[in-house]
């Protein structure tokens, strides 16, 4: 066990000793109590002193010394330090629609894993895992897996484990695929401050009529695939893909329910961030469905810009793209060669133990049981 | 054998054990009754009752009835038949309801032997075809006139329960009012009052032919002080403040024996009957045996 402030420690002992000192020092005059032959004492000057240590008050002094004990130790902080590992890892295991077969990667995560090591199972969001055989169940998303997301996440679970090793390993078990690469993930690879091994498991076979180029078709008449008539009718400014914003009054008649986004991509959303166009897949196969309307007799179609968003919606289905990436699993085995120390972690802020909190309610616990014992000596007093 | 008057009620329950233990007890009088009424105890009236004493001369005046016809068949002279007459004895118990009887707090305070005492005495003089009554010097003076009739024990007993005891009134001035309708006053107190005054009206009492006794309670608080007690005060006189240490014990213990001494010595002087009773020492019943057998001290507390 270590204190965070071992001042308060030393304080609490040294009330501690002065409760003890004054316990032995202090005398109380004698309560003065009816004698009817009082007159046949001799009549000498009343300096009477007492000086008792019953049970009582060896009691009292016990509660009051672990009471200020008590506080003392629990205003020093005290943080029950575990045994340290030499390594940790922390396991990003890929769960997303970019892994051929999920139990590859749990028999991965089950030979890699020790006691002690973070297991953090990720697709489009990451989370943490008790055990490599509940990665099953986080599996058939479909999705695609963020590598940055599951990296962030890596981040957290290293100050967590940061008191409990002496150094850090970044495992990650994916395909490493090239959907799983976006704008942020190098950047955030470069926060972990170590090296990650990558634990690579198949992907996805690719299926070639996944790869076909789709052409997307602005909205006409015609209900889109997914979507379902809008309660009111109403006009939105712009639309974004990809980065690329056109500007319009587009009227939006449709929308998706949010049961046709589950395992949707979003490829495109209005300017209020509603989805505009997203991709499904069923089956091996993947649908497209967008909800822009352009009006094909105007100028619109002209404009660079949408030209740029047409491009963004006819673009191959993204699970298309499951297969790896070396560039990608370059970035991510990069690194300073060393594994990561558990000092480059910074500490969490609110490092307040739980232990102080029972200590302050068992001091507070002892005081009232000493007020009573107090209450019912002073009574037992008044009796005699 | 005359039996105890049934006394009914919860009042008379609170004493039953004590009751039952002295049942058949009479108190003896100490001197010869000059009360004409018929009792148990020797008068010192001449009558003519059956119990034959001496002859006497006859006189001019006395009643030709008592002459004794056959003696002067025999002696030629006249002769008149004396004989002893039994008279009650009216008992008065005066009871001290100072503050200092109050110690020590608590079903053994010298109040609550005192009240045992007072109800036990007033069974067996009302026992004895005594009128019986209690007079408790306090403020205010609560009396009961000596009488023999039905529940008086119980009555007895349902005042004394509610007596306030404090203050610290006399005993001498309560006394002397009680000597006027009783042939025999107990006294029952620990006598830390006014106890020059009070003997002094107990000689006179003695000197008028009356019974006087004169029962000392004590605390055994008193005659030993607990080590707890260090600072004292009389409970009575609030100037008294003491602090009891190892030394001053030795010397209140001196002191209070000496006392007692000297208070027995002059009670006994003065011709009363004196006990000396002390708390949780002996049974009630066997103190109330000693008084009314009249039995010598058996120690110098008891």
């Amino acid at each position: 066990m270590t204190f965070l402030a071992p001042g308060f420690l030393l304080a609490g002992g040294a009330a501690a000793c002065a409760v003890v000192a004054l316990h032995f020092i202090m005398t109380r005059r004698p309560r003065s109590v009816p004698f009817p032959t009082a007159r046949f004492i001799p009549d000498a000057p009343v300096a009477a002193r007492e000086r008792s240590l019953r049970l009582s008050d060896l009691l009292l002094l016990v509660l009051r010394v672990f009471t200020i004990m008590l506080v003392g130790i629990a205003l020093a902080r005290p943080v029950l330090t575990p045994t340290r590992e030499k390594i940790v890892r922390v396991i990003l295991a890929d769960v997303s629609g970019a892994v051929a077969d999920v139990s590859e990667t749990r028999d991965s995560v089950r030979a890699l894993m020790r006691p002690g090591d973070e297991l953090i199972a990720f697709d489009t969001s990451a989370r943490a895992v008790g055990s490599p055989d509940s990665l099953v169940n986080h599996a058939g998303s479909g999705s695609v897996a963020s590598l940055s997301a599951a990296v962030v996440a890596a981040l957290r679970s290293g100050q967590r484990v940061r008191a409990g090793a002496d150094s850090v390993e970044l495992v990650i078990v994916s395909p490493i695929a090239m959907a799983e690469n976006d704008r942020a993930t190098a950047a955030i690879r470069r926060q972990w401050p170590g090296r990650a091994r990558l634990v690579r498991v198949r992907a996805t076979p690719t299926d070639s009529s996944d790869l076909r180029r789709v052409e997307a078709a602005f909205l006409d008449s015609a209900r889109p695939n997914f979507a379902v008539p809008r309660n009111r009718i109403d006009t939105a400014g712009a639309v974004i893909a990809n980065g690329n914003v056109v500007v319009g009054a587009f009227e939006r008649r449709w929308r998706f329910p949010d049961d046709s986004l589950k395992g949707a991509r979003v490829l495109a959303r209005w300017v209020d961030g509603e989805p505009a166009a997203i991709e499904r897949d069923s089956g091996s196969t993947c649908s497209k469905s967008v909800l822009i309307p352009v009006d094909s007799s105007g100028d619109m179609l002209l404009r660079p810009s949408v030209a740029k968003l047409r491009a963004a919606l006819s673009g191959a289905c993204q699970r298309a793209t499951a297969m790896p990436d070396p560039a990608l699993a370059l970035i991510i085995a990069g690194g300073s060669g060393k594994l990561a120390s558990t000092t480059d972690f910074p500490a969490a802020t609110d490092s307040a133990s739980p232990i102080s909190r029972w200590l302050i309610a068992l001091a507070i616990v002892l005081a009232l049981v000493e007020m009573l014992l107090r209450r019912r000596e002073l009574k037992e007093g008044q009796g005699q | 054998m005359r039996r105890m008057p049934h006394d009914g009620g919860s009042d008379r329950l609170m004493h039953s054990a004590l009751l039952d233990a002295i049942r058949g007890l009479r108190w003896r009088a100490r001197r010869a009754s000059r009360i004409a009424v018929p009792g148990i105890h020797p008068s010192r009236v001449r009558g003519s009752s059956a119990e034959f004493t001496e002859y006497r001369a006859y006189r001019q005046g006395d009643d030709l009835r008592r002459i004794d016809w056959k003696l002067f068949a025999r002696s030629d002279r006249a002769h008149v038949r004396i004989s002893e007459e039994r008279a009650v004895t009216p008992t008065f118990i005066v009871l001290d309801a100072s503050a200092s009887m109050g110690f020590p707090e608590g079903a053994t305070s010298k109040w609550s032997l005192l009240q045992q005492l007072a109800v036990a005495l007033t069974a067996v003089a009302h026992a004895s075809g005594d009128p019986a009554g209690v007079i408790v010097a306090g403020n205010p003076r609560l009396t009961i006139q000596p009488r023999t009739r039905r529940g008086l024990v119980a009555e007895v007993s349902r005042m004394l329960q509610h007596v306030d005891v404090s203050g610290s009134a006399p005993i001498a001035p309560t006394l002397t009012v009680a000597a006027r309708a009783a042939s025999r006053v107990a006294i029952i107190s620990d006598f830390l009052g006014d106890l020059d005054e009070t003997l002094q009206a107990a000689r006179q009492i003695i000197a008028s032919g009356r019974d006087v006794y004169a029962l000392h309670v004590i605390a055994a608080e008193e005659m030993e002080p607990p080590a707890a007690i260090s600072v004292v005060t009389d409970p009575e006189i609030d100037a008294v403040h003491r602090s009891l240490s190892a030394d001053t014990r030795k010397e209140y213990a001196r002191a209070f024996g000496s006392w007692r001494d000297e208070m027995a010595a002059r009670w006994l002087a003065s011709g009363a009957a004196y006990r000396q009773i002390v708390t949780e020492k002996e049974p009630v019943s066997n103190v109330v045996r000693r008084i009314v057998r009249d039995e010598p001290i058996a120690s110098r507390a008891g």
